[in-house]
């Protein structure tokens, strides 16, 4: 048999296995769940690395043009109405037929960052393997998918607006989901986060030699945000792996895969405009970074245009919504997150993001390790060649960019890589490393000792984090015991228990997409709710646009908005915007709803029908 | 916020009581009390609206003691003569007595007990027997049941639980159960008349209510689809149909009915004679009972809770005390 021969069956074999597993498993135990998941995230990440190895060489561009293809896969067939997991099942069999030959290349790296990958995925791995409770999560990259799961069909729209944002990776994760459950994403999701630190490690080798493909994985990854994020299904490192790539493509003066790969990361997660300078900077010439642009820009076109077939603004939801009066209700209001908007704040924000940032609270709602600091001084300002300053100017222009929004940590994570790399460089520059074996290891050392006075803010919180949820990854019942933390989650639970088949649910003030068995409409987080416009469109009669779109029960969670969150805003206005959606909900709900369950703050409602006189929109 | 006064001739902006079918009665409050403690036992009176007419109108008034919002969404309530309420754990830890004196705290919190007169039953929690008298509160030994999936029911003696596999029936501070075969809904309350336990079970999304009666007995009549928020005092069954109101007391043929459109948020107050419940009206919701009492006026009255000569509502959110007398409080 020849040796293509063996890999071909050896790939239809894994599917099948897969397949029989996902056909037999009724309630599995926690081991056949873990490995049910490992099975479908190996698939996948193998199964992309196969399909993006003939377009792209390197690791890194494979990878992301091959997550990009298969999540572009689980798009097309919810949009036909079939099943993302088939549809991942079959892109990733045929990447691992046709690219297996290429997989050993794809997979060398320095063994320094073998092993911070390796040790990453192992430390990581019980949240990963746990049920996920990551707000983002729920609403977003999982509970989007499971949604749309449930609908047999794409979702999008005023009643899901996050359904309206780019949906390359949702349709990845919907797949995934089918396959592997939350822990197949997550793990997949992980195994990008150890790509992302083995495109570090290869770069920083290139870059400042030994030093670099140690230093740089290390730089990276003993940030809390980095720890934390890793085995939580979201879109930063995912962006993080493909603007890499991307800038990577553009230093080889690749225009189209470049502009390819930016297209990916834009579609992954818009925050990647971020990196967009950079990138553009590192290396094409104008006309080639136009040309990129021009490809980014076309990948992003078909989100674009089908908003606007929807009657939607272009970048619904972030253009945020207008109401009757001439009053705009913003996507969110940036003043509520960061350490402030005065020109101090902004000179301060450096020192302040490093030593003062706070893990669980809108204050960067991350941490970044010490070492960070001196590597943000050396990647801006650290000696440069002829031709670095423009990327120099790049980063600088991406910074400003994140600082500029919400401020949140881990929407730095697809520029941290890059800066990282900078950092390295800059080092070389100023002789404290050197491409050649022989250069200065002290730097390396001194590392070392910022590590240690980073770990009691950054490595213990994260690692005591992973191992706490040891228990829920293979216990059953500690892991209902962490899902019953969820807000709402005595609710959510009834709703399963109890409703019909065929309920739809309105999710007003609660966010879990993933946990609820039902079809479901609405749900968002933070400002962006969009039951606050219904309400105050019409808060004579606000539900008539759910009982249209064949809302037939609510669960409400408890209040979400705090008038200590808002301090920016008049009294005035905070009353306009979010007492006043309050008052009207809860009116409604006594004049047009029947309570069915209420625990816990959180309330499951039925919708009655309207009251005489009133005609359901849309329905004769 | 000073409590609105709801003698008559003063109707106030706020809440008013109004009485539908009786007038003002000659008899003096001590004997129309004990006349109505006699009824709540149903020794001498079959009817709510019997006692009706000896209501005249009373008087609201908050009861700040009360004000934090329980976990268990059904309290605070009455618990015969004593109105109890919550901390700001949410739990039940405090007892007020209607007739008036000082707040008396529990020598325990319970978190989901249910009510008797001057009893709270709490089977969640170790030794969650609790009775109330003139000495105040005493915490009696009880056994501890469990998690429990809903709130429990209290008929003298007997208790009826919703342990997290089925309903049990069981006497207080004995260890012995016995179990019925049910799938409660949860969360819906049970109900314990005379031996018959009540439940209600939902079924592809409708609620259906169950009566069982001694030696797995049938109810002569069947409850419509839809029934639910069950109650029970006085030896006597309660519960929301769609449309109405229905009480029932075993032996009876047919449950009495009330046309009523409510259901839609909180359940039944009754003291095993009178039902109140809110009455989902063209602008708000108000409370109406059996005996003809109206709380009504501008804002939401709601959540009632019955016993005797007393009403506990709330008033927006504010607990409040309607006395037919004007009470002490």
């Amino acid at each position: 048999m020849s040796r293509a021969a063996l890999q071909a069956l050896t790939a239809a074999l894994v599917c099948a296995a897969l397949v029989g597993a996902v056909i037999t498993a009724g309630p599995p135990s926690a081991l056949l769940s873990a490995a049910r998941a490992a099975a479908a995230a190996g698939l996948c990440l193998v199964g992309a690395l196969g399909l993006g190895a003939p377009i792209a060489a390197g690791r890194g561009a494979a990878l992301t043009l091959g997550l990009g293809l298969l999540g572009l896969l689980g798009v097309l067939a919810l949009a036909a109405g079939l099943p993302p997991g088939l549809a991942l099942l079959g892109g990733a069999g045929l990447g691992l037929a046709i690219g297996a030959s290429k997989l050993r290349t794809l997979t060398q790296a320095p063994a320094a960052g073998a092993i911070a990958a390796l040790t990453l995925c192992l430390v990581a791995a019980p949240t990963a393997l746990a049920p996920p409770t990551d707000t983002d999560a729920l609403y977003q990259h999982l509970g989007l998918g499971a949604r749309m799961l449930h609908e047999g069909a794409l979702v999008g729209g005023p009643l899901s607006p996050d359904g309206s944002r780019p949906l390359l990776l949702i349709g990845l994760w919907a797949g995934l989901l089918q396959l592997g459950g939350p822990a197949g994403a997550a793990l997949t999701h992980l195994g990008v986060a150890a790509a992302v630190l083995l495109q570090i490690s290869v770069l920083g080798e290139r870059a400042a030699g030994r030093t670099g493909a140690l230093l740089g994985p290390a730089l990276f990854g003993l940030s809390w945000t980095v720890l934390h994020e890793a085995p939580v299904v979201g879109n930063n490192l995912p962006v993080a792996l493909a603007l890499t790539a991307a800038a990577d493509a553009a230093r080889a003066g690749r225009a189209w895969r470049c502009g390819l790969l930016l297209g990916l990361a834009l579609s992954f997660k818009y925050t990647a405009a971020l990196g967009v300078p950079l990138v553009l900077l590192s290396g094409l010439r104008p006309g080639g970074a136009l040309r990129a642009l021009g490809v980014a820009g076309a990948c992003l076109a078909p989100w674009w245009l089908r908003n606007v077939i929807d009657g939607l603004h272009p970048l619904f939801p972030y253009a945020g919504w207008a109401l009757p009066d001439g009053q705009a209700l913003p996507f969110q209001h940036l003043e509520k997150y960061g350490a402030g908007r005065g020109a101090a704040d902004f000179a301060l924000l450096p020192w302040r993001v490093v030593f003062s940032a706070e893990r669980d609270s809108f204050r960067f709602l991350g941490q970044l390790h010490p070492a960070m600091l001196p590597a943000l001084g050396l990647a801006l300002l650290g000696g440069a060649g002829p031709g670095q300053w423009p990327r120099r100017l790049g980063l600088a222009l991406g910074l400003a960019g994140w600082a500029a929004g919400p401020q949140w940590l881990r929407h730095l994570l697809p520029l941290l890589p890059l800066l990282v790399i900078s950092a390295l460089e800059g080092l070389v520059h100023i002789g404290l490393a050197s491409t050649s074996p022989g250069g200065p290891r002290w730097p390396a050392r001194l590392w070392v000792g910022l590590a240690l006075v980073g770990a009691p803010q950054n490595l213990w919180p994260a690692l005591s984090a992973h191992a706490g949820r040891a228990a829920a990854a293979l216990d059953p019942a500690a892991a209902a015991a962490l899902r019953a933390e969820q807000p709402a989650a005595a609710a959510t639970a009834w709703a399963n228990a109890h409703l019909e088949g065929n309920a739809v649910v309105g999710l007003v003030r609660s966010w879990d997409l993933l946990g609820i068995e039902r079809r479901s409409r609405l749900g968002s987080v933070e400002d962006h709710t969009p039951l606050r416009v219904l309400l105050l469109r019409a808060p004579d009669d606000p539900f008539a646009p759910l009982r249209a779109a064949g809302v037939t029960h609510l669960l409400v969670g408890p209040p979400a908005f705090l008038r200590a969150g808002y301090p920016f805003l008049s009294a005035a206005d905070y009353k306009a915007m979010y007492d006043a959606p309050e008052v009207i909900l809860e009116e409604a709900l006594l004049r047009e709803a029947t309570l069915l369950f209420e625990a816990e703050g959180a309330r499951v409602y039925r919708l009655d029908l309207p009251r005489p006189g009133r005609a359901i929109p849309g329905r004769e | 916020m000073p409590a609105p006064n709801r003698t008559p001739g003063t109707r106030p902006a706020g809440a008013v009581a109004r009485l539908g079918t009786g007038g003002r009665s000659g008899s003096s409050v001590g004997l129309r009390m004990w006349v109505r403690m006699c009824c709540i036992g149903g020794a001498l009176c079959t009817s709510g609206e019997g006692a009706a007419a000896r209501l005249s109108r009373g008087r609201s008034t908050p009861l700040y003691a009360l004000h934090a919002r329980c976990a268990e969404p059904r309290l605070p309530a009455l618990a015969g003569p004593w109105a109890v309420g919550c901390g700001a754990e949410g739990a039940v830890d405090r007892a007020l007595p209607l007739a008036g004196g000082q707040l008396v705290p529990l020598p325990v919190a319970l978190p989901q007990p249910c009510l008797g007169p001057g009893t709270l039953w709490d089977p969640s929690v170790a030794d969650g027997l609790i009775r109330l008298g003139a000495g105040g509160a005493t915490r009696l030994a009880s056994p501890r049941r469990g998690p429990q999936a809903g709130p429990c029911a209290l008929d003298g003696e007997a208790t009826l639980s919703q342990s997290v596999g089925g309903l049990e029936l069981s006497t207080l501070g004995s260890g012995s159960r016995t179990p019925i075969s049910a799938a409660p809904v949860g969360w819906e309350p049970v109900g314990l008349a005379a031996n018959w336990a009540a439940w209600v079970e939902r079924l592809g999304g409708a609620a259906r209510l169950h009566l069982r009666g001694p030696r797995g007995a049938a109810a002569p009549f069947r409850p419509p689809p839809g029934a639910r928020h069950v109650i029970s005092a006085g030896g006597a069954l309660a519960w929301v149909e769609p449309g109405a109101v229905a009480r029932w007391r075993p032996g009876e043929p047919e449950p009495t009915r009330w046309p009523a459109k409510t259901g839609f948020s909180s359940g039944l107050g009754f003291d095993g004679l009178i039902l109140c419940w809110e009455e989902r009206g063209a602008g708000d919701v108000d409370i109406a009972c059996t005996d003809g009492l109206r709380i009504d006026g501008p804002g939401h009255q709601q959540a009632p809770s019955r016993w005797g000569p007393w009403l506990l509502y709330r008033e927006g959110e504010r607990p409040t005390l309607w006395s037919e007398t004007g009470g002490t409080r």
